[in-house]
């Protein structure tokens, strides 16, 4: 395609576009009646088809998060003050088919709220 | 229209349309989780450290590949429901153990939900007309999802009416009933012995290759029972568990039972 074409194609788009915009909301009722269409059933579809493309945009920019993550490598423990990690109102812990904890998951544990407060400290760092 | 459980609502939320979408580590990002864990852990099976917004979940290493994944889902049910709690069961916990049992039957709901979410399941289920040990595997495929946990999903989801019932050697059998079948309709603890899940717990015999009818008093210690047939396919479910769907074939039975059979 020459640019020539391309630049009437994108006026074409442009004309189409500032039409639908400048359209009285009886006009494009009318237009909808004319194609025989439902103008409740477009504006459900259209309507979905928002919440779905929203639903992917945030399904993939949490993915981006995840891979920005895994190349930043595994976070290194570094000891935080006690006051800074254990705040008991903004804890939460859960644990399935619990039994009695063994000293390692203390540790563990401990070493979790850690690296939590240490990552916490980084985004802050990096806002 | 059937209201869209707590995991459903998320799914959607992130687009989710298939089995394929169900994308674990990105759906626990999107929450703020900084990491799932494959460690050794002695006190459980599995376990979530949160604090403010962020938490890193852990997951026993040495448990098969479908449990942790279910793990790893349970879990994210506690932080997606019950941020900011403390939740630790033990057996031997008094006291708060029943609210404690509560959430953690809602984080399992939860995990059912997101591996297996019913909104995608039920599509899929109506497309078969029986539900069979063969159209568990098929549906279960692309969800990595347990026999067991798509045999549960699948109760509830396909058209006529089932029910999975669980046995052991050692406890009295429980069960899951489908939709359209009463609560109040409990395996007995004896099974009969013509039941091929009373000869897979007793006489080492394998997965039972189809579905076949048997008499419901096998199955269901009531009055009258004789008078029913249902059908019965059973298979292992692990740790010593067979897994029994019950399809109830007669519609006269589930009346019967209705009206306090």
């Amino acid at each position: 395609m020459s640019d020539k074409e391309r630049k009437e194609i994108r006026q074409l788009q442009d004309a189409l576009i500032d039409q639908v915009l400048e359209a009285s909301d009886e006009e494009l009722l009318s237009e909808l009646a004319e194609d025989g269409l439902d103008p409740d059933r477009e504006a459900e579809a259209m309507g979905v088809e928002l919440a779905r493309a929203a639903g992917k945009a945030r399904m993939a920019a949490a993915r981006s998060r995840l891979e920005r993550r895994a190349l930043r490598g595994k976070t290194r423990f570094v000891p935080a003050a006690n006051d800074d990690v254990v705040d008991a109102r903004r804890l939460t812990m859960a644990a399935r088919n619990g039994s009695e904890q063994s000293e390692a998951d203390v540790i563990s544990a401990a070493e979790d709220l850690r690296e939590i407060a240490q990552h916490q400290g980084k985004e802050e760092a990096d806002r | 229209m059937r209201r869209l459980s707590e995991a459903e609502v998320l799914l959607q939320s992130l687009g989710v349309e298939a089995a394929e979408d169900i994308d674990l580590p990105t759906i626990a990002c999107h929450l703020g989780v900084i990491a799932i864990r494959e460690r050794r852990l002695d006190g459980c099976e599995a376990r979530v450290i949160g604090r403010g917004g962020n938490a890193i979940i852990s997951v026993n290493a040495s448990s098969i590949k479908q449990r942790r994944r279910f793990s790893v889902c349970h879990e994210l049910g506690h932080w997606h429901l019950h941020r900011g709690e403390t939740l630790y069961c033990k057996s031997a916990d008094i006291g708060d153990r029943d609210v404690a049992h509560a959430k953690d039957k809602q984080a399992n709901r939860f995990a059912a939900d997101l591996l297996l979410p019913p909104y995608i399941v039920e599509r899929m289920a109506y497309a078969y007309r029986d539900l069979t040990v063969r159209v568990v595997d098929e549906i279960r495929a692309p969800f990595t999802a347990s026999r067991s946990a798509t045999a549960i999903q699948l109760v509830r989801l396909h058209p006529k009416p089932a029910m999975i019932a669980f046995s052991t050697s050692t406890r009295r059998p429980w069960q899951i009933p489908g939709p359209g079948v009463p609560r109040s309709l409990s395996v007995r603890p004896d099974l009969g012995q013509d039941t091929w899940a009373f000869n897979m717990l007793y006489a080492g015999a394998p997965d039972q290759p189809h579905p076949r009818p048997i008499r419901a008093e096998a199955f269901f210690e009531r009055r009258g029972a004789e008078r029913f047939r249902v059908t019965e396919q059973s298979f292992a479910a692990g740790d010593g568990i067979v897994a029994t769907i019950i399809g109830f074939t007669d519609p006269k039975m589930l009346e019967a039972c209705a009206d306090g059979w």
